[in-house]
This record gives structure tokens, sequence and C-alpha cells, in this order.
């Protein structure tokens, strides 16, 4: 299940989101951005929804707030009206994936929501196989470091070199 | 025309010597000047006159026909010797007027036989006295064989002795020619001091005047030179008749100088004579003065010394002519008459050239001429200026009608000026009206704008506040729907549970898995609040709505009974979303308020308008935290003057004004904020609904302290 943050300070609207989401995502809700930051710690948050306007920090200052710490969870921004300096800065400052505007549209939302998810994984994905591909290289070449070391003293180890190579193989296919 | 009165000049001076050569004494005469010897009195001893003075020695011969005494002031003793037989009875006569004291005395054989005067006083006792000079008859003593006469004589003046023994009958025709002669002259003389007077009355130029005075002075020389003193009876005041001549001689010379300065006008034209003579009119007071105090001979001699200033005139009329002066040159030819006739006069008197019948009348004659050739050379002068002034009224006639023509000419200028201006200014007019017409049309415009713009903030403020509880309405009855539908699937499934049947326990078991699968007792609890965020929401909403209908009341522009508070909240209530988390606002409202007639949605832009500016006024204090920039809005009942009064009063605690800036917030089109941010004509159209209210408005504000507006309201 897809785990979904929403900070807003109408607690109105928490309810009404966690009403008409919870049955499809995991659903977590709060009024309070050290809350909510502290739920980004606890739960592999995948899609941040954040109020724009809120009487302690905006929106767009909660996204940059959280940015260094929780850079990869997709930032999506909810706001009462268009207010294009709010929409200027979530994209230059606050990276966000995308801006609704209130009241939503249920479906829309959990399309959105869905396919931010998507993206989330897609990403995460990218970087575990590339993660991988890392590792399996350093192995590489620590076995070919080996076998160099192992030729130049000119000890004779042959079913070891074959058996390095072959590995060497593998990690490179 | 020049050459023709020129020629006038000298015809008239041609008649003038014609005349008085025709009255001049045909035949020369015969002075016995040689015949006579000369004793001067510092030889006489003190004595009455006796017989022995013709023995005195010292006698010298005269020589000469007629004997020139000088001018001494001295006693002179003159002898003649007679031939008894032939010119006894006739008549000694000395053909000078001017002697001072002349005595007579006949000497017949070393007697005297007749004696006229007594040697030492004043011309007494002459024998006849035929015409102006003296003269003496000699007794018939025919038995004399020794026949003298003695004369003593004295004078402040040159004495020149023109002597001579004539016949009766000779010396009365000779003294009838000399008085016609005269008569013609002072006749003349006369008439040209009337001609002169009366031009003087007439023009008014007082060179006429001058000219009358010096002929009046001139011709009274001569009158009192040829002896004609007497006939205004001088001689019964002897000291003055002594002086008469030198006093007409400075009275004549110093008019000669007047009239002559002024004629040839001296000081202007010849400055240097002008000064010159000055110095000559102060030596005739000297001369005067020396006659006054009895230094006659002195005097004389000044006198005959200053006559050389008509010499300098000479040159003075010279330049005066230079400088184009046409009348100088008239006084030159007069005047060289007269320095010829002066001339021969002085020469005469210093016996330079003889004493004769010429001589002795040149000066008349030369004065006479000179007195009507003067007298035209004043007409001339006359005529010049006259000319002049004709020239100069022609001159300022010309300059008048170029004037005129010019003044024509710059009417029709001015005229097409004002055409043009007017036509200018016509156009200019028509531009400037529809400049208004555009003005106003813009105005409209603005305050459409203005209008516009507050509905764009009132809908901006509203979507977002209405946005927020139509979500969570919206959002939590789709919710609340799927959630009856969880409950509503249990319900159905409780209801259909049979009590008796067998199964029961099961499907009381499978209900429950089911419910706990549905988390019915979340679902339970989310219902109520889903509910109460419904409910909540359609409050707010309400409220909103409310709040609009109030502020923009359908009755807005009819005057009607209104609670200002209810207003006041209502305004609130549309500015607080744009105004939260900025501003605090504190409210003090008073609960009883009266009712205010008023305009409504009208006064509700009023309440916007000023609630805004106060609260972009305080959010421009960064200095201040949000929690700190305060607006504080008060409304109270006052009572004052037995009426009631409601007063609102909003103030901040934001940037201030500065006086300047507070002068002239109600004008049209002022504003503080930047070029396209605001319009300007907020506040003038919050004062044009406030005077519609006739509220009283006061504005109180400083710099960085914040600023306070007071409405009054009658209630």
């Amino acid at each position: 299940m897809i785990h979904v943050l929403y900070l807003d300070d109408e607690s109105h609207n928490l309810t009404a989101f966690r009403a008409a989401f919870r049955r499809v995502f995991k659903v977590h809700v709060t009024t309070e951005p050290t809350e909510a930051v502290q739920l980004l710690r606890e739960h592999p948050i995948e899609v941040v929804i954040s109020d724009q306007k809120m009487p302690s920090l905006s929106g767009v200052e909660f996204f940059e707030l959280i940015m260094s710490d929780f850079p990869d969870p997709i930032r999506m921004l909810l706001t009462g009206h268009a207010d294009i300096d709010a929409v200027i800065d979530a994209i230059n400052k606050g990276q966000i994936y995308k801006y609704i505007s209130k009241p939503w549209n249920e479906a829309e939302l959990q399309a959105l929501v869905e396919e931010a998810a998507g993206q989330f994984r897609r990403k995460r994905t990218v970087q575990q196989e590339g993660d991988r591909m890392i590792q399996q290289m350093r192995q590489a070449k620590e076995l070919a470091a080996w076998i160099v070391e192992v030729t130049a003293s000119g000890v004779v180890a042959v079913p070891e070199i074959h058996e390095k190579a072959k590995k060497i193989d593998e990690l490179l296919s | 025309m020049n050459s023709v009165r020129l020629h006038g000049f000298r015809c008239i001076g041609l008649v003038a010597l014609a005349v008085i050569g025709f009255a001049f004494p045909a035949g020369a005469q015969k002075y016995i000047g040689e015949r006579m010897e000369l004793l001067p009195d510092s030889l006489v001893p003190k004595m009455s006159v006796t017989e022995q003075i013709v023995d005195l020695l010292g006698w010298q011969p005269i020589g000469v026909a007629v004997p020139n005494l000088g001018n001494s002031s001295e006693v002179y003793w003159l002898r003649l010797k007679l031939d008894a037989a032939t010119e006894a009875g006739s008549l000694l006569e000395i053909q000078n007027a001017t002697i001072d004291e002349l005595s007579c005395f006949i000497v017949c054989d070393g007697e005297v036989i007749t004696a006229y005067g007594d040697g030492e006083s004043h011309r007494s006792g002459q024998d006849s006295q035929l015409g102006t000079y003296p003269s003496f008859s000699v007794p018939l003593a025919t038995e004399c064989t020794d026949l003298e006469v003695l004369i003593r004589v004295q004078s402040g003046k040159p004495l020149l002795l023109p002597v001579r023994i004539a016949g009766h009958k000779e010396v009365i025709r000779d003294a009838h020619q000399r008085d016609v002669f005269f008569a013609a002259y002072f006749g003349i003389i006369f008439v040209m001091l009337l001609y002169n007077l009366f031009l003087y009355f007439s023009v008014g130029d007082r060179n006429y005047l001058w000219y009358a005075m010096y002929i009046v002075t001139v011709g009274g020389a001569q009158l009192v030179l040829n002896g004609y003193a007497g006939l205004l009876n001088v001689d019964e005041w002897p000291w003055l008749e002594r002086r008469l001549v030198h006093f007409m001689g400075v009275f004549s010379g110093v008019a000669t100088i007047v009239f002559a300065r002024d004629f040839l006008d001296l000081p202007k034209r010849v400055p240097w004579l002008n000064t010159v003579m000055y110095v000559y009119l102060g030596i005739y007071g000297l001369a005067f003065l020396l006659a006054l105090f009895g230094w006659m001979t002195w005097s004389y001699n000044l006198i005959n010394f200053c006559a050389l200033a008509i010499f300098l005139l000479i040159p003075g009329a010279i330049v005066s002519m230079r400088q184009g002066f046409r009348p100088a040159r008239y006084f030159l030819i007069a005047w060289m008459f007269f320095i010829v006739a002066v001339l021969v006069f002085v020469l005469k008197d210093s016996s330079v050239i003889p004493f004769n019948q010429w001589t002795f009348f040149a000066l008349p004659v030369g004065n006479a001429i000179e007195v009507v050739l003067l007298s035209l050379a004043l007409a001339s002068r006359i005529n010049e200026m006259k000319q002049e002034a004709t020239k100069a009224k022609e001159q300022q006639l010309r300059l008048a009608q170029q004037n005129e023509r010019m003044v024509t000419n710059q009417n029709r200028l001015l005229e097409d000026r004002v055409r043009e201006r007017t036509q200018e200014l016509q156009q200019a007019n028509g531009e400037l009206e529809n400049t208004l017409s555009d003005l106003q049309t813009a105005q409209q415009q603005l305050l459409q704008q203005e209008k516009l713009a507050s509905i764009g903030q009132l809908t901006a403020g509203i979507a977002h506040e209405l946005n927020n509880p139509i979500n969570f309405v919206s959002s939590s009855s789709a919710s609340l729907k799927r959630d009856f539908e969880d409950v509503e699937e249990v319900l159905r499934r409780v209801m259909a549970l049979q009590p008796d049947s067998d199964g029961l326990h099961d499907e009381v078991r499978a209900l429950r898995e089911r419910m706990e699968e549905l988390d019915l007792e979340f679902t339970q609890e989310e219902i109520v609040q889903l509910l109460k965020g419904i409910e909540d929401g359609a409050g707010r909403t309400a409220e909103i709505v409310k709040g609009l209908r109030i502020f923009g009341r359908v009755d807005g522009d009819a005057f009607a009974p209104a609670q200002l508070n209810e207003l006041l909240e209502s305004t609130l209530v549309i500015l607080r979303s744009s105004l939260r988390d900025q501003v605090a606002i504190d409210l003090e409202l008073e609960a009883d308020l009266p009712l205010v007639r008023c305009q409504a949605g009208r006064l509700n832009q009023v309440f916007m308008n000023m609630i805004t500016n106060a609260a972009h006024a305080t959010m421009e204090r960064k200095d201040l935290a949000p929690e700190d920039r305060l607006i504080y809005i008060q409304s109270k009942k006052v009572n004052e003057g037995g009426k009631d009064w409601v007063v609102i009063r909003i103030e901040d605690n934001g940037v201030g004004m500065t006086e300047d800036v507070r002068k002239q917030i109600f004008d049209p089109f002022f504003t503080t904020k930047a070029v396209g941010e605001g319009t300007g004509l907020g506040l003038s159209i919050v004062m044009g609904i406030l005077s519609d209210h006739q509220a009283e408005v006061d504005v109180q504000s400083a710099p960085q302290r914040g600023t306070a507006f007071t409405l009054t309201f009658t209630a």
C-alpha cells in the first residue's frame, strides 16, 4: 500500500482525506509540521501532500525544510486558490511534483498520488539497481586485482584464477 | 530767400545812410584851436579870476584845430585872442556837451569885461545856450585893442574842445541841423524801442526785452553824449549830471553784452566768450563804482577799454554762424556798422583821427543803422526760430503721422493676433472640453476599475474562504457515503440473521470478521467526525454567505438603518483570509450600538478600504512580528450635545504618514503605492461616501507610529 502523508492546518480536511483514501492508501495526517517530520522518519512515506496556506509556515517552506533529510518522497502542494507567487515558489524552491487546488476531485487526486508513488518506486528501483551494479563492479575490480597480483608474483594457481575469472564474468553480465 | 533778405538789409542800410546824410551839416566847420593857447591850472595861483592870469607866463600854443586835452580831470585854462574888429559880437561855441566845469571870461585890454561862471563851480552863467553846446557871446567891444577870451575847463570825460567863432545865425542853423539829425536818430531809436517792446510783449521772447534795453541805454548814451540830457533837466542835479556819461556808458555796455550774449546764445555756442563777457560785466561794474565815488577819469578809461568787448563779439558771431545759426550773420553785419562807428568815436577821442562832423556823427549814424539792422536780425532770429518751430512741428506732424500709421498697422496686427489667439483659444477650449470629457470617462473607468479591484479582492478572499469548507464538505460527504455503505452492509447482514437458524453462530462470527475487516469501529468514529466536518463546513459557508450578503447588500444604495457592528464583522469575514497570520486584529465593538441610517453596501466599501489600508500599513512594518502588527477596531456610542453619535475608530500601528501625505490622502489619484499598484482613488471614493453620510472624518498619523481614522456618524 502506498504511504501518503498529508499536512493541513484544517483538521476537517484531514478527516475528509483519510476517510476518502484510507481504503486505497496508507494515510498519515497531521496539522503540525513537526509531527509531519516525525511521521516521515517513522514511516516509509512515498508521497507528501501539504496545504500551502498555514499559520506557522507555508507548504513551500515545509518542503524546503524536509528537502535535505527526505529528498526522495514525491511532493504535492494543495491550496485553496491559485496564487501565482506560491506556484513559482513551489516549483523553484520546493521542487514539487504536482500542484492541486481545493476542492479536490477524489478520483483525480487518487490517480495523482498513485502516479506519484509510481514515480517514487521507479526512482527507487533505478537507484537500487545502480547501487547493486556499483557493488558488482567493485567486487569484479577486486577479483581482477587479485588475479594481476598472483600472476605477477609468479605463483601458479590456475584453478583459482579460473574460478575468479568466471566470477568476474558473472558479475559483469 | 536768404539773399532777398540780405538785399533788404542793404536797402535799409542805404536808406538810413541817406536820411542821416541829409541831416548832416552842409559844410565843414572851421575850428580855431590853432589860435588858442593852453595853461594847465597847476600853474595858476589859487585866486579868483583876475587880470593877473592874463599876464601869467607859461601859455603854450596848441597848434591843432581841435585841442584834445585827454582824460585827466585836470583843470585847464585856454586863451584865445580875438580880433576885436571882426569877431566882437559873435558867438564862441565849444562843441562839447559833456564838459563838467566850464567858465569863460572876456578880457578887454587886461580887464575882465564879461565873466561867464566863476571859474570854479559848475558851468553856470552861460550867456546863451543855443542848442546843446555851450556858447558864449563876445561883447561888441570894438574899442578894445586886446580882446581875449579865457576859458577854464575841467571834465571827467575826454576833453575834446572843438571851438569855433561864428555868427548867431550860423550857430543856430547848425544847432537846428544837429537837432534834426538827433531827432531823426532818436526817432529811429524810439521807434525801434517801441517796436521791440511790442514784439517782446507779443512774442514773449526775452531777447526783445534785452534788445529794448540795449536800445534805451545806447540811445540814452547818445542823448547824454550829445548834450540832450539837459532836456531832461539833469542840470538840476549836478552830481548826477557829472556822472551821467559814465553811467550811460556802463548801462549801454552792460545792455550790449547782455543782449549779444543772449542773441548769439553764447553760453551754449561759445562758452569761452561767455566767460570773457562776464569779466567785462565785472569791469563795467567796477567802472560804475569808480564813477559813483568820483574816480571819473578811471571810470571813463575803463568804459572805453570795455568798448573792446564789442570786437570780441565778432568771433562770437562767426563761431555762432559757423554752427549754422543764420541770424548771427545779420548780427555780424549790423555789428560791423557799430564797431566802425565806435572805432571812429574812440579814435577821435584819442586824436588818432581828427575831430570833425563826420567823425562826430559817425557814432550815432552807425548806431542808428546798427539798431535797425539788429532789429531785422532779431526778426530773422524770430523767423529762424519760427521756421525751426515750424520744421519741428512738421517733423512732429510727420512723426505723428508715422506713429499713427504704425499704430494703425500695429492695431491691425494686434487685431489679427487677437483673432488668431481667439481661434486658438476656442480650439484649445474645444480640446479642453474633449480632454475633460475624456477625463470624466477615464475617471468613471477608474472608478469602475476600483470597484472591480475591490470585487477582485473580494472574490479572491471569498474563494479561499469558501474553498476549504467546500473541499471538506464535498469530500466528507463522498466518504460518508462509502462509510455508510459499509455500515449498511453490516446492518443488512445483521437484519438477515435468523435467531433460530442453525448456522447463526457461524454467521455471527463471519459478520464480526467482516466488521473487523471494515474497521467499523473506526468507521463509526469517522462518521461522527465527517458529520461534524460537514456541519462545520456548512456553518462556515453560511457565515461567509451571510457576511457576503451583508457586505454586498442588494439594497446597499438605499439609506436604511443598519447595525455598523454587523457591517464591520462582515467586512472582516471577507478580509479574514488575506489578513490571517499577517496582522492581529483587536475588535472592541459596543454591544448596544444604535442603528445608523446608511447605505450599508457603500459603508462596507469604506470599512474594507480602511481596514485593508491599515493592514498594508502594518505589514510594511518589517520590524514587527506578525502578531505585533495590530489593527484596533472600535465602535462606541457617544452622547454629545443631546444627540447620540456612533463613533468607529480604526487604528493601526503601521508605518503612518507624514503631515504632507496626510493632507493629500483624500485627493483623487494621490497614492503612495508604486505605479500600477493602486489607482489612488480608494480614499477619495471613501471620502465621497462618507460625505454622502455626513460623517465626520478625523485622521491622525505619525510616521512609524501608526494611523487612526475616526468616523463619527449620526445615530
